[in-house]
């Protein structure tokens, strides 16, 4: 709480947990994210990548814990500086066309958010035309609806939208799923280089690691709910420390022509969070699972570099500290 | 490695196939002039942007096409006959008997209101009209025990939403494979699925080669899925095969500039944060409106005049391989 | 408005739907002008005289032109049924929103009064209004009305439920809209389609219940024409002359498959996504 960096962040987490009814989705996490830094969350279906951002927003109040922006409460936030964190803090959706509101056509839907913070529409319109091409999309798609757009131009709508009032922060789940391989790419450009020129801190949700190893500063693991590894991406990514980063990164198939040896997979699907196994959560699948693993719940730990693992026995023990 | 697809006679050799589609805009011409071989034995990958016609191409084999279909050409040879000559009921004997398929989403494939034993029952009866349905649902339990289910033989008796979305997958294999099919269609089989759980199926496709012995046309987004589970692989765009080939050569030495291009596209382990990655610029031609000439022209960096002037015939190399490029 | 005219007439069953309508909409409003004879004026020679030259449509049991007093009824017919249907549609949905998004206890409550309102007969309930306000048009509008608001309520309460955790609804969350804005522009418009269609097949309803209210007395007073009322004195005399229920039985049926047709037809034509123009290119994967 007292660490001189925590009072820089933009957004902050304080052992956020949420429960739908009893069942926890969210278990404790917490983390910082400074201005102008991407933390990209991974983990697999179900185990609360959504959930947490949905909190993190502020959509759905948590059931324990804080979410900090700009230093202050979510919970205290009334009225005027309510509004003020909706302005400041946008998403991208999951799903791009079903994000947006079926009977508008694009023209309305990149306006209406003018027209919700009382922005004059006059002479904010230039600034809305010049991130249309920002996205690359024509204008021609203004006067369509949300139905007669492709999946990537939907997910382009999506971007622009929520760009339109210039947010502090953008918060993105899944930004590139379900799309070809050939717009990937794109998008994940546009988004560097929009964080780049607007300043942007993002909070990413995303299945594909390769994204993920693309864009991000640093990387939130999740397991049914709990932050199992947090830290700098590229030790996350190229040395994981906890067990299931390591099988999370050896399931993506990998691109080498020639080559068709592959890593066993990770076996086991994610337990149901309606009743999570004892101790480790992970342990059921985990190929280094021991009695302790079992019975105790292994607390977090500071590796060296700063990153934090929870693990009985972390891939990287040399770097645990003392 | 077995014998490469020139050797031997391929299980199903598809030659100059059109397939049109009516639609309000007027006549999609969502494949044409496609011709590819599918070798005996062989994994053979169909890649390409969404829309490119993989799917429509899949299902012009088992004929499964949609209603609106207003132009089919070309010939689908198979066992010495052209599939798109024979009569319906002769079609309709082959399918679920020679041609089995996987789609992305298995839910939609399986009854939701049958148990599972009796849904493996029904497709096995087809082949072995006489058998007892003890004995089909002991095969079946053998292969569900294969393809991964734990306790197979009383998960039997479960209905298809009490399975979640990989084991429902494992189903739809064990279901393809009990007909033991001379072609097995997988449509973009894990594209539902988690990175893990693509990862058990993909290892258990690879697993289960060891003992099937028939064909495997596998469609798929993700190049590093193709390029460790495909013999063959064949490059679709805009309803035309741009390249194919022997999947080692095509994707290790690609020749069409769209492949290239496809290629440049995968992010790779060691790229860069920030570093801007590659992508193709423009969208697929839509299906009612293509260019004259090469499919690809407008989005090629190499197009020149003779591009634009004539469709360039897909072209053998040699090895195998086949490309449609004036430049090559 | 004019796009939506346009794919109803497009449509076989729409366009079939739209002229009745038309039609319905043109006997009630400007038929009072356009018929020959006075409604009200009796003639007992003429009584019960099949169509002739003089009658189009045949005289009633005191000699009453019948296609004149079927066009005045029709313009006491509409006004009930329409403004009956407005206020309820109004009602209902606003209703039916505040239930799906009210906590669980408000939610009972409101529907527990959605069931309490259409379980009483609306007879029994005219009756009791008029005993205690006495007879008249606007009460009948006002009965007939309430007795339709659970109808309304518990549709767009379900269409909201199937809406509500919907991703554009959130996206909207996300930038700030006011609750009153989600449900005015984006709510509203996506549940109105099964509603209005609710709405334009309640029409004939709603004339029938017109009919029966005034023949008890409760709604229109006599000697004016009601649709209702033509077709029960009709069928009272029936075995002197069939024209009266024939006539006054035609025009009702006319209207109800006119505004069933309409109804169906809108619904197709509201669905943005039924737009035959739309891209081809782009129609999701099955
Ligand atoms: N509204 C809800 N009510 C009850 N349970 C829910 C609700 N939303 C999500 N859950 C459950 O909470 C857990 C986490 O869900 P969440 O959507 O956050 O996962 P996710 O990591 O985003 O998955 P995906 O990768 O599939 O998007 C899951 O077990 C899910 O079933
Ligand atoms: N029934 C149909 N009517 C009209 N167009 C269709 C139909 N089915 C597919 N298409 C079009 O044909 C093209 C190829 O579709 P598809 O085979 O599904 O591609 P893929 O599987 O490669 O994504 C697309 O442009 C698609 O919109
Ligand atoms: S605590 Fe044990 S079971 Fe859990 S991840 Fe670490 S080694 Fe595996
Ligand atoms: S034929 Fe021309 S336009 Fe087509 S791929 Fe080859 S070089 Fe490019
Ligand atoms: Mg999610
Ligand atoms: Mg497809």
């Amino acid at each position: 709480m007292n660490h001189p960096l925590r009072s820089l962040a933009l957004l902050s987490l304080d052992g956020l947990s949420l429960n739908y009814g009893t069942v926890p989705a969210v278990r404790a996490v917490s983390f910082d994210l400074h201005p102008g830094e991407t933390l990209s969350v991974v983990g697999e279906s179900g185990s609360g990548k959504s959930s947490l951002i949905r909190t993190a927003l502020g959509l759905v109040p948590p059931t324990a814990g804080t979410v900090r922006f700009d230093r202050r409460g979510l919970g205290d936030l009334r009225g005027r500086e309510a509004k003020a964190f909706r302005r400041d803090a946008q998403m991208i959706f999951q799903d791009p066309a079903a994000a947006l509101s079926p009977r508008m056509t694009v023209r309305t839907l990149l306006t209406e958010p003018l027209r919700i913070h009382g922005v004059a529409e006059r002479s904010a319109w230039p600034g809305v035309l010049d991130l249309l091409r920002r996205v690359g999309l024509p204008e021609s798609v203004l006067e369509k609806h949300p139905h007669q757009i492709s999946g990537g131009q939907a997910r382009r709508v999506g971007i622009a939208r929520a760009l339109v009032l210039r947010p502090r922060l953008l918060v993105a789940d899944e930004p590139t799923a379900g799309l070809d391989l050939s717009v990937q790419g794109d998008i994940v450009n546009l988004l560097v280089d929009l964080q780049r020129d607007f300043g942007l801190t993002i909070l990413m949700v995303s299945h594909n690691l390769d994204v993920v190893r693309a864009m991000s500063d640093r990387v939130l693991v999740l397991y049914l709910g709990r932050a199992v590894e947090v830290g700098p991406a590229e030790h996350v990514l190229n040395a994981p420390a906890h067990p299931y980063t390591r099988a999370l990164l050896a399931a993506v198939p990998r691109f080498d022509p020639g080559n068709r040896h592959r890593a066993p997979p990770l076996p086991g699907e994610v337990p149901s969070p309606r009743n999570p196994p004892s101790g480790c959560a992970f342990h059921p699948r985990c190929p280094l699972a021991d009695a302790r693993c079992r019975t105790e719940e292994p607390a977090e730990r500071i590796l060296t570099d700063g990153r934090r693992v929870a693990c009985h026995k972390p891939l990287l023990a040399s770097l645990a500290a003392a | 490695m077995t014998a490469s697809p020139q050797e031997a006679e391929p299980l199903i050799a598809i030659r100059n196939l059109s397939v049109s589609f009516a639609t309000g805009a007027g006549p999609a011409d969502v494949l044409r002039n496609v011709s590819l071989d599918l070798g005996r034995g062989r994994v053979v990958g169909l890649v390409g942007e969404s829309g490119s016609g993989k799917s429509t191409l899949a299902s012009a084999i088992p004929r499964l096409l949609p209603r609106n279909l207003s132009r089919l050409e070309g010939s689908i040879a198979y066992g010495g006959r052209d599939l798109l000559a024979l009569p319906d009921h002769e079609l309709a004997a082959l399918r679920g008997t020679r041609f089995a398929m996987i789609f992305q989403d298995p839910m939609a494939a399986l009854n939701p209101v049958f148990r599972i034993g009796t849904q493996l029952v029904d497709l096995q009866r087809a082949k072995r009209p006489k058998e007892r349905r003890g004995a089909l649902l002991a095969r079946a339990a053998a292969m569900l025990a294969r393809v991964g289910i734990p306790d197979a033989e009383r998960r039997l008796s479960n209905y298809p939403h009490q399975f979640s979305g990989g084991m429902r997958q494992r189903i739809m294999i064990a279901a393809a494979l009990l007909a033991e099919p001379d072609l097995l269609i997988a449509d973009e089989p894990t594209t539902a699925l988690d990175p893990t759980i693509e990862g058990q199926i993909v290892a258990l496709i690879e697993e289960l080669r060891q003992d099937y012995r028939g064909t495997i046309l596998l469609i798929a987004h993700s190049l590093g899925l193709v390029s460790q589970l495909c013999d063959d692989v064949a490059v679709l765009y805009a309803g035309t095969v741009v390249e194919s080939g022997p999947a080692a050569a095509v994707l290790g030495d690609p020749r069409h500039p769209y492949t290239r291009a496809l290629l440049a596209c995968e992010i790779g382990a060691g790229v860069a944060r920030r570093a801007t990655l590659a992508s193709i610029p423009g969208e697929v031609p839509d299906a009612t409106r293509l260019p004259q000439g090469c499919v690809f022209a407008p989005r090629c960096p190499q197009a020149a005049e003779p591009c634009r002037a004539a469709v360039p015939p897909l072209r053998a190399l040699g090895g195998g391989r086949s490309v449609a490029c004036t430049l090559v | 408005m004019i796009g939506v005219l346009n794919r109803i007439w497009r449509d076989p069953g729409g366009r079939a739907g739209l002229l009745l309508v038309a039609a319905v909409l043109l006997l009630g409003l400007a038929g009072p002008w356009m018929v020959p004879h006075d409604p009200n004026k009796l003639s007992i020679l003429a009584r019960f005289c099949g169509p002739s030259a003089a009658h189009w449509l045949g005289t009633d049991h005191l000699g009453r032109d019948l296609l004149s007093r079927l066009a005045d009824g029709g313009r006491v017919a509409l006004l009930v049924a329409l403004s009956t249907i407005a206020v309820a549609l109004a009602a209902g949905t606003l209703l039916g929103i505040a239930a799906a998004y009210a906590p669980p206890a408000a939610e009972r409550a409101i529907l527990a009064v959605f069931d309490i309102v259409s379980a009483f007969p609306s007879l029994v309930f005219a009756l009791a209004v008029v005993a205690l306000m006495g007879p008249g048009l606007d009460k009948v509008i006002l009965i007939v009305a309430v007795t339709l608001v659970p109808h309304f309520g518990r549709v767009a309460r379900a269409q909201t439920l199937s809406l509500r955790n919907s991703p554009f609804l959130e996206a909207e969350r996300v930038l700030g809209a006011s609750p009153l804005r989600i449900a005015l522009h984006h709510l509203v418009p996506n549940i109105l389609g099964p509603l209005v269609v609710l709405a334009s097949m309640d029409v004939p309803v709603v004339i029938t219940i017109e009919a029966g209210l005034s023949f008890l007395g409760v709604g229109v007073p006599p000697p004016r024409a009601s649709w209702g009322t033509l077709l029960h004195d009709g069928y009272i005399t029936l075995s002197q002359s069939p024209w009266p229920v024939i006539a006054a039985g035609a025009v009702l049926t006319l209207a109800t498959l006119g505004f069933t047709l309409f109804g169906e037809a809108l619904r197709d034509a509201l669905d943005p996504k039924a737009d035959p123009k739309a891209d081809p290119k782009l129609r999701t994967e099955p």
